[in-house]
């Protein structure tokens, strides 16, 4: 864990993960591609809440595991490529949304 | 659940809970119930169009057919709280959209003892927890580990005295760390390993963990637990750090 102040949990972009993927996020498990740490979402820390990116580390190895950057029109850039899905439908799902950003 | 729309909320009623703490009572149509420790977002437009967003936690319990309450804290400074505040009153309209989150919430159908411990108004999701946990007659011991700065700064303070007092197996404990009311027997400090080991004593470490506050607040308690030998998948956590507003 780290010990940034400025640092909060993926709970807080809840909202903008089910945005940008169609579902509740935080709930569903995901393996670091970085550490190998399998944890749910919501274990994620969050970076950047007001920048105009934000971005997602993972609670054991503080690697990014997502990036996401909201263009001026509304629509989301999402590099989830650090990230290693559970199962193939939500890797799938994930890659659907990237090419729909 | 596949999208995640804007709705129009109106709010219903306006209380004051204590200096600079609100409870906005929202009237949803079309509402899907939410589970205790989601939140929603708030977006308010100017007339220019301009639009400011937060996230507020869910205050009540689930089943209030499309009704449900947010206790906000008036941040100085900041873009939504000072508005909800001072500005808005019951009639009024903005949009919601939720509710959001699956990861920090607790739906009551868990038996292991439950542990919520908060820094200021981080009760708020966990006080939804606990009013549900009253609600459905949960038998999950439960204890609350609340700390404050005054007594006048505890949010719910008369409800969580009604809600102590059914001997349900609820406790609140708390910790005064500014000021404390002469004889007061309790806790004045900042939340530590060591009193986390006392409230332990008596609830368990299967104990299923919220942890709602500002960051360092759930820095210390989230390490702290973890030392004390639960694991880290027990222990969810919800930091509201300077972003607020």
């Amino acid at each position: 864990m780290t010990d940034d102040p400025h640092t909060l949990d993926a709970n807080a972009v809840a909202g903008m993960l089910h945005e940008i993927f169609g579902a509740e996020m935080t709930a569903q498990e995901s393996e670091c591609a970085h550490c190998g740490n399998r944890a749910l979402v919501g274990t994620f820390r969050v970076y950047d809440m007001h920048g105009p990116g934000v971005v997602l580390r993972c609670s054991a190895c503080t690697e990014i595991t997502l990036r996401v950057v909201r263009r001026p029109d509304g629509t989301f850039l999402v590099d989830a490529s650090e990230t290693l899905q559970g199962g193939a439908e939500a890797s799938a799902d994930m890659r659907r949304s990237q090419a729909d950003a | 659940m596949a999208g995640l729309a804007w709705e129009i909320a109106t709010i219903a009623a306006l209380k004051d809970e204590r200096l600079h703490v609100k409870t906005i009572t929202l009237d949803v149509a079309g509402w899907a119930d939410h589970r205790p420790g989601q939140h929603v977002d708030i977006r308010l437009t100017a007339e220019d169009g301009y639009q400011a967003q937060r996230s507020y936690s869910i205050a009540s319990a689930p089943g209030m057919n499309g009704r449900l309450e947010l206790t906000i804290e008036r941040v100085e400074g900041g873009e939504v709280s000072p508005f909800l505040h001072d500005e808005v009153v019951v009639g009024d309209r903005f949009e919601v959209r939720g509710p959001i989150g699956g990861y920090f919430v607790w739906d009551g159908s868990a038996p292991d003892p439950l542990l919520l411990v908060a820094g200021g108004s981080g009760i708020v999701p966990l006080m939804a927890m606990a009013r549900h946990r009253a609600r459905v007659g949960s038998s999950a011991p439960c204890t609350m580990l609340l700390s404050s700065r005054t007594p006048a700064d505890i949010i719910y303070a008369t409800e969580l005295e009604t809600l102590a007092a059914s001997a349900d197996g609820l406790r609140v404990v708390h910790t005064l760390t500014r000021e404390q009311p002469s004889g007061w027997t309790g806790y004045s400090r900042r939340i530590d390993s060591a009193m986390l080991e006392e409230v332990l004593g008596s609830t368990g470490k299967s104990a299923n963990v919220f942890v709602c506050g500002p960051t360092p607040l759930v820095e210390v308690a989230a390490t702290s637990l973890v030392g004390l030998g639960l694991a880290p998948s027990q222990v969810r956590t919800e930091r509201f750090g300077p972003s607020g507003g």
